[in-house]
């Protein structure tokens, strides 16, 4: 029975579904797979019967990646299970932007004892008014699971959306609402957008892609939320234009000893994917990543080795690689499996970058050594035999 | 030229859509009509000159209708135009009761000069978390302009929407999205809804329909949201369900010395429609009533007289008349336009209570003795001879 150890408290939800098939670990040490939130785990010694990672989230800035790939640890997120939750918050975001509701909660605060406090909120409320997001244009950049999401939520609530996705997949274009005008040129939304919301990875290549220049094209009084990283906006270059009033709110999820000095900033404690329904979901499927892994071999949602699926087991065994992308790999599994007199029944193999997967199900009579030698191979980081049921 | 005085700072592109033949003025007394948002005029006597006032806003609590409609004064307001404004608070109210967001905005407030804020936060922020709207239940009772949008919103968050309205109007029915499930008996809402919100007017059978009994019959941890009245909430009965945990928010837009002390209540200063497009939309829908009125005494949106709607004039004389609602009086009219030998071309008459508004489009005008003839007739309270 496999080993898991769960890095920080997840939902109840998904550890009754976790412990009926899988043992708990004593600790990371003795763990075949991990769930971690979000944890720091650069520091961690990872033991080398690590199989798998599963990050209950999207983010995996936590995950020491590149020291899982070389020792074939596969990396999983759960993209899309938060998405609601995030996509609720940056409506609330807008509309906090839109009116002074924050400030205006105080001033009753304030004034809680006050004789004539309706007479007086009458008179107090104009400062608090402001406008509304019907009829405004919202710019998404990113139209991934969240992004879509924010979208469609814009349409229904009657603004005219702007989206942005070079890397557009059918599963999201499909969902998108017709009206979602997509736009090639990011600078359209730049020029066109009253609010802007940003639902991209961070990587090397959207790292700062909010900076100064994106923000000079900007219309004046912009409202610019950030629910996926802090590091996607260049918020030095932000602070400046907030205080120049070129930019109205900047509503992020991230705070940060910039972002709490912002003049108008609304900064919220990292609660995008806070609520029941979103951790449920990161649990649940987190889990049912690991369990499809570690009892089939199959690969969904890894952010470091592709996907492959060959459903569930029909042969007497399946045998999973992980290994560099470089000439030959099929081949020498293949020879070594031929002249172990074992016959290749189904095969599938996919690469991701520098890496590859292949997943090998066999028919005949099972030689251990075919795991050594394969695992032998240069380039091979892990091979694992799953006996079929 | 009309003559229009404000007493509010009424938006300016509601005045300018008074359009040609109207001109502002500053004295009342010279006014044909008065455009008002929430000042009270209860105290205010009125000239005899006065036509109409109309309210850029739904709440006419502020106007004495009965004297106006004694005195053949129409009293607007303007229904509908400030409804996304609080159709956008209902959703910022759900989502604020939902997760604790104004609470994590607070904690990072309090801890912004702290060098490692960011990593606090990650520890703090359960105590903010929360649940989401997707799949909740939202119950709307009264679905006007603002209900109907409101249910319309829910449905597109991804909530089950109950709505109760039995006086429900064809119009507002036609924009329901169908998945609304229309209910008759609010004891559903009570029992199934998750997020209760209520868009009915303030009267005497509303009232307390927020009422200690209905509060006792709801879900446990249910959320109450209240942006029309704050009298149709048994305040008492809602701060002790609130202090029990019964009801998990009380989101209201009236501060009052109930709600303020309450725990758990958010209170906004009445900014439903403290918005610039909810300004605007009432000042030009305010303004465009006042004209139609005034050049062809057409009434539409009226709070103390029916909507009677002959389109523009076309005929010589437009007669316009406020009378009680007797019989026989429809008959003096008409007899006094016949006796002066004029043809009636067209003629409609609505009354509401005990008062009756006729308007009637002559072949030719009649002379200011014979409008005078029909104003003193028994019975009659007003009457506008409107040129072309």
């Amino acid at each position: 029975m496999y080993k898991i150890h769960c890095m920080n408290r997840i939902s109840q939800a998904g550890v009754d579904q976790l412990y009926g098939t899988f043992a708990p670990a004593q600790s990371l040490a003795d763990a075949d797979a991990v769930v971690v939130r979000s944890a720091n785990m650069h520091d961690e010694q990872l033991p080398d019967q690590l199989l798998a990672v599963a990050r209950a989230g999207a983010g995996v800035n936590n995950i020491p990646i590149d020291r899982c790939t070389e020792q074939g640890t596969v990396v999983f997120n759960t993209p899309g299970a938060n998405a609601n939750g995030v996509k609720e918050m940056v409506i609330a975001g807008m509309l906090l932007a839109s009116r002074d509701i924050l400030g205006s909660t105080r001033w009753v605060a304030e004034h809680a004892d006050e004789e004539n406090i309706a007479a007086a909120a009458e008179k107090a409320k104009a400062q608090f008014g402001g406008s509304e997001i019907a009829g405004k244009t919202l710019g998404v950049i990113g139209l991934g699971a969240i992004g879509a999401m924010v979208a469609n939520a814009g349409r229904s609530l009657g603004m005219h959306v702007l989206g942005y996705d070079p890397y557009l997949s059918v599963k999201y274009a499909w969902s998108l609402d017709r009206h979602v005008h997509a736009v090639r040129n990011v600078g359209d939304i730049y020029s066109q957008a009253d609010f802007i919301s940003i639902h991209v990875p961070a990587s090397d290549k959207t790292r700062h892609m909010i900076g100064r220049d994106q923000i000079a094209q900007m219309k004046s009084g912009v409202v610019m939320l950030n629910f996926a990283r802090d590091v996607l906006v260049d918020e030095l270059a932000m602070a400046d234009a907030l205080a120049s009033g070129h930019v109205s709110r900047y509503v992020t999820d991230f705070a940060n000893p910039i972002t709490t000095h912002m003049k108008g900033a609304i900064v919220t404690s990292h609660l995008g994917a806070s609520t029941v329904e979103a951790e449920d979901n990161c649990a649940a499927m987190a889990i049912s990543e690991l369990r499809s892994y570690l009892l089939e071999g199959n690969i969904v949602n890894s952010v470091n080795f592709g996907n492959v699926d060959l459903g569930p087991i029909e042969t007497d065994e399946r045998i999973v690689v992980l290994h560099r992308n470089i000439p030959n790999m099929i081949g020498n599994f293949s020879k070594i499996l031929s002249e172990a007199h074992l016959n290749i029944e189904n095969m599938a193999n996919k690469r991701r970058g520098e890496v590859a997967t292949t997943l090998l199900e066999t028919s005949g009579p099972w030689n251990d050594s075919v795991i050594s030698q394969i695992a032998a191979v240069d380039g091979v980081f892990r091979a694992r035999m799953i006996p079929g049921l | 030229m009309y003559k229009v005085h404000c007493i509010n700072n009424i938006a300016k592109v509601g005045t300018d859509a008074l359009g040609e033949g109207f001109m502002l003025t500053s004295d009342a007394n010279t006014a044909d009509a008065i455009l008002v948002r929430s000042a009270n005029l209860h105290e205010m006597e009125f000239s005899d000159k006065l036509l109409a006032i109309a309210r850029a806003g739904a709440g006419v609590n502020n106007i004495p209708l009965d004297r106006c409609a004694e005195s053949g004064i129409v009293v607007f307001n303007t229904p509908g135009a400030n409804a996304n404004g609080v159709k956008e608070l209902v959703i910022a109210g759900m989502l604020l009761a939902a997760r604790d967001i104004c609470g994590g905005i607070d904690w990072v407030e309090r801890h912004y000069d702290d060098p490692n804020v960011g990593a606090l936060a990650e520890k703090a922020k359960n105590r903010y978390a929360g649940t989401e709207l997707a799949g909740k239940t939202l119950g709307v009772i009264g679905l006007g302009a603002i209900g109907a949008m409101v249910a319309n919103a829910g449905r597109s968050l991804g909530m089950h929407v109950l709505g109760y309205d039995p006086y429900l109007s064809v119009k507002y029915a036609w924009s329901l999205d169908r998945h609304v499930r229309h209910i008759s008996d609010l004891k559903e809402i009570w029992a199934k809804a998750d997020y209760i919100t209520v868009h009915v007017p303030a009267t005497n059978s509303t009232r307390g329909m927020i009422s200690r009994e209905a509060i006792a019959a709801m879900k446990d941890g249910v959320v109450v949201l209240n942006y029309a009245r704050d009298v149709l909430v048994d305040e008492t009965a809602m701060a002790e369900a609130l202090q029990e945990g019964r009801v998990a928010r009380y989101m209201t837009d009236f501060a009052n010395a109930n709600s303020t002390q309450m725990a758990r209540a958010i209170v906004t200063p009445h900014l439903g429609a403290s918005t610039k497009e909810a300004e605007d939309n009432c000042a030009i829908m305010a303004a465009s009533e006042v004209r139609d009125y005034l050049e062809n005494g057409n009434i539409t949106n009226s709070v103390n007289f029916e909507s009677v709607d002959l389109g523009p004039i076309e005929s010589a004389m437009r007669l316009a008349v406020f009378h009680k609602n007797l019989p026989g009086l429809i008959g003096h009219i008409t007899s006094a336009v016949s006796d002066a030998g004029v043809n009636i071309e067209n003629m409609t008459d609505k009354s509401r209570g005990d008062i009756a508004y006729a308007l009637l489009d002559l072949g030719e005008p009649l002379s200011d003795e014979q409008v005078k003839s029909i104003e003193n007739g028994e019975g009659v309270l007003r009457v506008r001879a409107i040129r072309k």
